[in-house]
């Protein structure tokens, strides 16, 4: 994926670009509106996240451009206002999704992946990931070509970790990605315990491998090593 | 009460307290005059009988007419001359009159004479005057009445709609403009409510903008922090105790992270800053709830237990979902394992009451900021919110302990 970040804040933009590039994606950031202005000019991105907070002007006038210029980047908001005004003034002029921070590296990702994967659908909507399948179109898991009957969360977990492929992903992180607000995240730890032995337990049984490794104190990885 | 009629009430009362004292005046002048024609008459009658008794040298006698009676009558000393009012016997009724006592001489006797002169004329004119007065007046009080009640409505018509442009009032509506009135008093009375109008506007966006950018400058460092220790469990070198470490720090982040959400939640409950004002079908906004809490509740063992009817409030969509989210996860975190959750809903009242561990001897100080129970994990804010949620929208929250359940009610109606 090419990502472009804008961001003025330095030690968050490190961090975003550190965990993207390290599964491969191409980065470019940007650090004030002027510039970012620029790259989105000369250059096409699957996804651009936008701050909208930049030291030299209000991000949803770079909303505005792009929109004008193409319609297909992937955009995605990420911003400390959380006033449903501004979620839906960036959702109408045509942000993709809205993150408010701070969030979690993996729940970035995860919006991310699902931004570039609604824009580059082109009719076959399917993930596979070694030998277990996603159809998204179907919400369905198949392994092998058996179907993996999952729960809606146990699917939105196994969607969470395959965008998260190769990296530590918290409790609390998985927490909030399940259930939101609702709960305090510490009390779903229980929760979280029991959805992934399941979703571990079904996968084994269909004739996966065994991906979902348990992070000691902090919380799980999905790999194939 | 209205200004129009506290003005007329001020008006007619002084105006029939002026109508009964000069009435009062009027009368006893009027009758002062006739009074005194009628004793000039009797003078008149007076002289002419001393006259005519001189001249003739012989008491005439008596006479009794319908409307003028004279009595002599032979006294030995003469009586003090004096006016009086008095009835007599006009030979069919008795009529009211006027006498004068009077004593005339001849040949060394003395006469009394007493000369009547019916009242009776005098008195009906004075009733005439004095009818015709007191309707006049009446009728002048209820022309003066009605004018002013017409007067008054059209005089303050600009303070009436300067009224009900206050009473439509809203936050950052920018149209608060009033129409010219030809009133000094009213022109500057819209002044001030225009200039106390914009600078309540202006005063809100900055509040607005402030909170906004507390959240905003709080967040940031929060986030770096959260992005930071992401990027920490990614490397394997740590060891047990780093790890436990970098847990720990990782779980107070998003503890922060939640406070502060909270805390700017708050303020802008507080300040009604949230607008997204809708009519709410509290039924259906459970039902939705219920869905999405039945796994949460499955896990422990809850079960619910619902008795609800359709309800529509008028309320921030928002605020009600994180209202129905609080009391759910404060229902199910506070409850024992294999227990049930009652919700009732009616349009008098919703409640969630759930069995307690124990009697914990809590009071409405539940609600206070930061109180929590030394075993929940929450930010100590959720009640709180409930509660301001509640205050904002006029509604009553209480929380009571009976028959070992913790029940939380709102009361939609407060009176």
């Amino acid at each position: 994926m090419k990502i472009l970040v804008i961001e003025d804040e330095k030690g968050l933009r490190d961090e975003i670009l550190r965990y993207f590039i390290q599964d491969g994606d191409i980065c470019e950031s940007a650090v004030d509106l002027r510039s970012a202005l620029e790259k989105i000019a000369l250059y096409k991105y699957d996804c651009i996240l936008l701050d909208l907070s930049l030291p030299d002007g209000d991000g949803m006038k770079l909303i505005e451009n792009l929109r004008k210029i193409r319609k297909d980047d992937g955009l995605l908001i990420i911003s400390a206002r959380d006033s449903l005004d501004d979620k839906l003034i960036g959702l109408n002029m045509g942000a993709d999704d809205y993150l408010v921070k701070p969030f979690h590296l993996s729940e970035l990702k995860a919006r991310v992946v699902a931004i570039v994967r609604r824009k580059s659908f082109q009719g076959n909507n399917t993930l596979d990931f070694e030998e277990i399948r996603i159809d998204f179109q179907a919400k369905q898991v198949t392994v092998l070509g058996y179907v993996v009957a999952l729960t809606r969360k146990e699917y939105e977990l196994l969607l969470y970790f395959i965008a998260n492929k190769a990296k530590v992903v918290s409790k609390t992180a998985i927490a909030e990605h399940l259930w939101g607000d609702q709960i305090d995240s510490a009390d779903s730890f229980d929760f979280i315990y029991t959805h992934v032995k399941n979703l571990r337990k079904k996968l084994l049984e269909a004739g996966s491998s065994d991906y979902i490794h348990s992070v000691y104190g902090m919380g799980y990885k999905f790999s194939v090593a | 009460m209205k200004l129009a009629s506290s003005y007329n009430r001020v008006n007619l009362l002084a105006g029939i307290c002026i109508l009964l004292i000069t009435g009062l005046f009027y009368y006893r002048a009027i009758s002062y005059i006739l009074t005194s024609q009628l004793d000039k008459e009797l003078k008149v009658e007076e002289r002419e009988i001393i006259g005519s008794v001189k001249a003739k040298s012989k008491i005439p006698a008596s006479t009794k007419f319908e409307d003028q009676q004279i009595i002599y009558t032979r006294t030995p000393l003469p009586s003090p001359r004096l006016f009086f009012n008095m009835e007599f016997d006009n030979q069919r009724e008795m009529e009211l009159g006027r006498e004068l006592i009077t004593n005339v001489q001849l040949q060394g006797e003395n006469y009394q004479v007493a000369i009547i002169l019916s009242r009776v004329e005098s008195d009906d004119l004075i009733q005439i005057i004095f009818l015709i007065t007191i309707v006049t007046a009446i009728v002048s009080l209820l022309i003066l009445y009605l004018l002013n009640r017409f007067l008054l409505g059209k005089l303050w018509q600009p303070f009436y709609s300067t009224l009900a442009k206050i009473k439509n009032f809203q936050l950052q509506s920018p149209d608060f403009n009033f129409p010219i009135s030809k009133i000094e008093e009213f022109t500057e009375l819209n002044q001030v409510v225009q200039n106390m109008a914009a600078r309540i506007n202006t005063e809100f966006s900055d509040l607005k903008t402030f909170t906004e950018n507390a959240a905003h400058e709080l967040m940031t460092p929060v986030a770096v922090m959260r992005s930071k220790l992401d990027s920490l469990i990614q490397t394997d070198k740590l060891s047990q105790e780093q790890t436990e470490l970098v847990s720990d720090i990782y779980q107070s982040v998003s503890k922060m992270a939640r406070i502060n959400h909270s805390l700017v939640l708050l303020v802008k409950i507080d300040n009604k800053l949230l607008q997204d004002i809708a009519l709410i079908d509290l039924e259906q906004v459970i039902q939705d709830k219920l869905k999405e809490f039945q796994e949460l509740a499955t896990t422990r063992g809850l079960f619910f237990t619902i008795n609800l009817s359709s309800v529509k409030v008028t309320m921030s969509r928002y605020l009600a979902d994180i209202l129905l989210n609080n009391l759910f996860t404060n229902a199910i975190n506070h409850n024992h394992h294999g227990a049930d959750i009652n919700i009732e809903l009616n349009e008098n009242y919703l409640s969630f009451s759930n069995p307690a561990l124990n009697d914990t001897g809590l009071t409405e100080k539940i609600f206070e900021r930061f109180q929590k129970s030394s075993s929940s994990e929450g930010t100590g804010l959720g009640l709180t919110i409930v509660r301001q949620i509640c205050t904002g929208l006029g509604y009553h929250l209480s929380y009571c302990f009976i028959n070992k359940r913790h029940v939380f009610k709102i009361n939609f109606h407060t009176s």
